[in-house]
């Protein structure tokens, strides 16, 4: 495919300009959380096939060994720690379009985790062959750090099968609280610079370009240096929300139009974020296996609001445990209630505690249309929330519904305060099921 | 709540949604329906404010009976029907004001309370009340009262208070039936506080009408022409220092500044040009109204006055029918007449404030232009072809009724999908 050009100007119809209220996390450095003392590992990070365990209850396990073997696409499951395995559970973690259950294996940590510090090993990794390269991705742990956590060995293959042209590192981070991204592209801006350019040579794509949002661009302006040493094109686009939404974002970088329910590679893009090439970093060029990722974390009881390393598997309710606010994980405009079984994935940007209003009852929709105006997909959404009062999947399946991309924007200006994403995201969900049920029958 | 917390609440205030806490997003705008009603009411009050202080107290007893007695019929029929009122009692005082709007000032008081009783029963609640009615309630209300009692909602000559009787006065104690052209310096009949005078709107219909050519001509003249004139025109009252004489149209017109403050016959919210436009931007900032809408509708009518034949006389007394009045005699005239057309009438307060009804409007931009524009072209042709007093109002129901099909025609188009017209052509 024809690598698609990168315009410095770029938008699309709708959105809207959230509050930018990053609150004291924005300077906060990213901290240690040295309090957990349990986990509880997801095996079905892949919700495709899970990993097998390879532990007994009682068995006690050291950092780095393998606990779980994978399969094909799932990658193997190491101890993050020393520990004790306790047993094994099922637990909640967010998928790709809403959230799903996992197994897990239950962990009693003897140690604390801590972010390593970057240790490169020789020789460096741009002397790496294409096999030897592979060879590394494919053992290594790594998952893609966003909604159903693909495992990176088949991200990349299913980037190169689309022979995608463009590959992009989306750090765009627009909801209000969110700054795990921000804090990580300033402490560790470098080693992201450089976990792209070795995603781009291991997935052969030529273009690779770093976007961020354009009131950030004063904190970046130290990554220039190594984005020119491997020509990495940098990008600042408007705060409009949801630019950071992939199919918002190809189409505000490249004018492309991903197909309802395509992926951006669909259009020749492929996306990742700024996480995954932190830990790409860390595993290729320092041979270190990263058992967490950076949280940011607001409205805790222990620590202050803040961005901290917090391993994978740790119960969100261990983090924040309030009675008087609700805590979600992911950003506040597209996350989700943590329950009992929430732990931290590789999608988990942030664990917020928000404090509930006084009760509102939805009223009728009065069909201002404010919600068609903003959506950023240029869905229909009063005829969709017709269409869902009255359970007509095939209706809104052909009036593209699903095109959304769950920024959450429609119910966010909805005056009758309509939960319509949540509406739009079931319509979709049945939408997709319908369809592949179709492709079953004409197969 | 931590102080670490409070200080990374954010401070520009998007409320929590607490019933929909089980799902994304957390934060609310803080525009809520109430809102949008309270707000609109508050600009809509402006007009009415003009209407009070052009034609005296009795245009506020007018909004009093009308608002509350749609508060209490909508409150009634809940109440009888024992289903709940979903949204309280904003949109019924809101449906009462511009009710009130549309409404003269010296009808009697069971006028508005029957109007308010069609208005909230007929046009709203049996729909299902907000989000579901098809017509803009106040104006089924308005046509109820048009239909029933049309000697008293439009009559041949409406009253306007003298000046120095603003506010104050009764309207209804009016001198004879006569002209009105210099409002300002001229004083009432003795012992009465308002004039009686034919709407501005009516005497520009007479230029269509074929049977009384009443005016000679949009433009200014020569003298020399003056007789062949005849009796069409009226000798102007400072002959000896013009070189030439006004168009009669203009010589029985309201002047314009008239019109803009809205000394002139009319509605009580339909004359004060100045305040409709300036709640209307106000709204339009507010985003409750694209204006899209607005400019959609005016435009459009003003294109079909441009264009719609006119009577006019030539010389020796014959009326000829004229297209394009814009251009027979000079678009500087043209453009005088047009304004003309699009200040008498009530064509400012169905642009801003009827047509922009959120429910019974389309809901996308381009859906609202192809309405406006509907709206526009039927309102005029309704009252150039066919003399339709109030052609405005009955624009908006008419094209009421097809907003569900621009709703379905018009949709927005989601991405990665293919144009329509390429989508026809691939079939």
């Amino acid at each position: 495919m024809r690598a698609p050009r990168i315009r410095s100007f770029g938008t699309f119809s709708g959105g809207i300009d959230l509050p930018d209220d990053k609150g004291s996390t924005l300077n906060a450095p990213i901290g240690a959380w040295t309090e957990i003392r349990r986990l509880s590992l997801p095996l079905d990070q892949n919700a495709e096939s899970a990993a097998s365990p390879i532990v007994q209850k009682d068995q006690k396990v050291t950092a780095g060994e393998s606990i779980a073997t994978g399969h094909n696409e799932a990658p193997d499951i190491f101890a993050p720690a020393d520990a004790i395995v306790t047993g094994f559970s099922t637990v909640e973690i967010a998928g790709r379009l809403t959230t799903q259950k996992s197994p897990a294996i239950d962990l009693e940590l003897t140690s604390s985790i801590e972010l390593p510090a970057a240790n490169p090993v020789k020789p460096h990794w741009s002397k790496l062959g294409e096999a030897a390269m592979w060879d590394r991705l494919t053992e290594g742990p790594i998952s893609v750090h966003r909604g159903g956590a693909l495992p990176l060995a088949a991200w990349v293959l299913r980037a190169r099968s689309k022979s995608c042209g463009l590959l992009v590192a989306n750090a765009m981070e627009q909801q209000p609280l969110v700054t795990a991204n921000h804090r990580l592209m300033v402490e560790y801006g470098a080693e992201v610079t450089e976990g792209l350019a070795i995603l781009a040579r291991a997935t052969g794509i030529p273009n690779a370009a770093l976007v961020v949002p354009r009131r950030r661009t004063d904190a970046y302006r130290s990554l220039a240096v190594p984005a020119k040493k491997y020509n990495i094109t940098q990008v600042a686009l408007s705060h409009k929300y949801p630019t950071e939404a992939d199919t918002i974002l190809v189409r505000a970088l490249t004018r492309r139009q991903v197909p309802p329910g395509r992926t951006p590679m669909d259009a020749g893009v492929a996306v990742i974020d700024p996480a995954t090439c932190f830990a790409v970093y860390r595993w290729i060029a320092c041979d270190q296996r990263l058992p967490g990722r950076i949280v940011t974390v607001s409205g805790a009881a222990q620590h202050p609001s803040g961005n901290y390393f917090l391993p994978f598997g740790v119960h969100c309710l261990d983090i924040i445990n309030s009675d008087e606010h609700i805590v979600i994980h992911g950003g506040p405009m597209i996350g989700a209630l943590c329950n009992e079984e929430t732990v931290v994935t590789p999608a988990t940007d942030a664990i917020l505690s928000i404090t509930p209003s006084p009760h509102a009852p939805p009223s009728p929709c009065i069909r201002c249309g404010w919600c068609a105006d903003h959506c950023p997909a240029r869905l229909n959404v009063p005829a969709l929330n017709d269409d869902f009062e009255l359970s007509m999947v095939e209706d809104a399946r052909r009036a593209g519904v699903s095109a959304c991309v769950g920024c959450g924007v429609c119910s966010y200006v909805c005056p009758a305060r309509l939960p319509l994403t949540q509406r739009v995201g079931e319509l979709k969900l049945a939408a997709i099921d319908a369809a592949a049920a179709e492709n079953k029958g004409e197969e | 709540m931590p102080a670490s917390e409070a200080d990374n609440m954010p401070s520009t205030s998007p409320m929590i949604d607490p019933s929909a806490v089980s799902s994304a997003p957390f934060y609310r705008a803080p525009e809520a329906v109430r809102t949008i009603f309270v707000v609109t009411f508050i600009a809509a009050c402006g007009p009415l404010f003009a209407g009070i202080v052009l034609f005296g107290w009795r245009a506020l007893v007018v909004a009093v009976i009308s608002i509350v007695s749609c508060a209490l019929i909508e409150r009634g029929y809940y109440a009888v029907t024992r289903t709940p009122a979903l949204l309280g009692r904003s949109h019924a005082y809101l449906t009462g004001l511009l009710l009130a709007l549309t409404l003269p000032a010296f009808v009697p008081w069971y006028v508005p309370l029957i109007a308010a009783a069609f208005a909230i029963i007929v046009g709203k609640v049996i729909f299902g009340g907000v989000g579901h009615f098809l017509w803009q309630p106040a104006l089924v209300g308005w046509l109820a009262v048009a239909v029933v009692f049309p000697s008293v909602t439009n009559p041949r000559h409406w009253s306007l208070l003298a000046r120095e009787q603003l506010v104050t006065g009764d309207i209804t104690i009016t001198g004879p039936p006569g002209e009105l052209r210099n409002w300002a310096e001229t004083p009432a009949p003795a012992g009465t506080h308002a004039f009686s005078t034919r709407p501005p709107k009516a005497i520009l219909l007479d230029l269509a009408n074929s049977d009384q050519p009443a005016f000679s001509a949009l433009a200014l003249r020569d003298i020399p022409e003056l007789d062949d004139l005849g009796k069409n025109t009226k000798p102007p009252p400072n002959l000896p220092d013009m070189k030439r004489i006004k168009p009669s149209v203009i010589m029985e017109m309201p002047r314009i500044n008239e019109l803009l403050y809205g000394a002139r016959a009319g509605a009580i919210g339909e004359t004060c040009i100045i305040v409709i436009v300036v709640a209307g931007l106000y709204l339009i900032y507010r985003h409750y109204v694209k204006w899209q809408l607005p400019v959609a509708f005016i435009l459009s009518a003003a294109v079909v006055v441009a264009i719609a034949p006119v009577y006019l006389a030539r010389s020796g007394g014959e009326a000829y029918r004229v297209w394009l009045p814009v251009a027979s005699e000079g678009f500087d005239v043209g453009f005088v007449y047009v304004c003309y057309q699009l200040l008498s009438g009530e064509l400012m307060l169905a642009a801003f404030f009827l047509a922009t009804e959120m429910t019974c409007r389309p809901s996308t931009t381009g859906g609202q232009i192809l309405f406006g524009i509907g709206c526009g072209i039927i309102a005029m042709c309704l009252r150039m072809f066919l003399k339709v007093q109030f052609s405005c109002f009955m624009a908006i129901l008419a094209m009421n009724t097809f907003t569900p099909t621009i709703d379905a025609l018009w949709r927005p188009r989601a991405p990665g999908r293919k144009h329509l017209l390429r989508r026809l052509l691939q079939r």
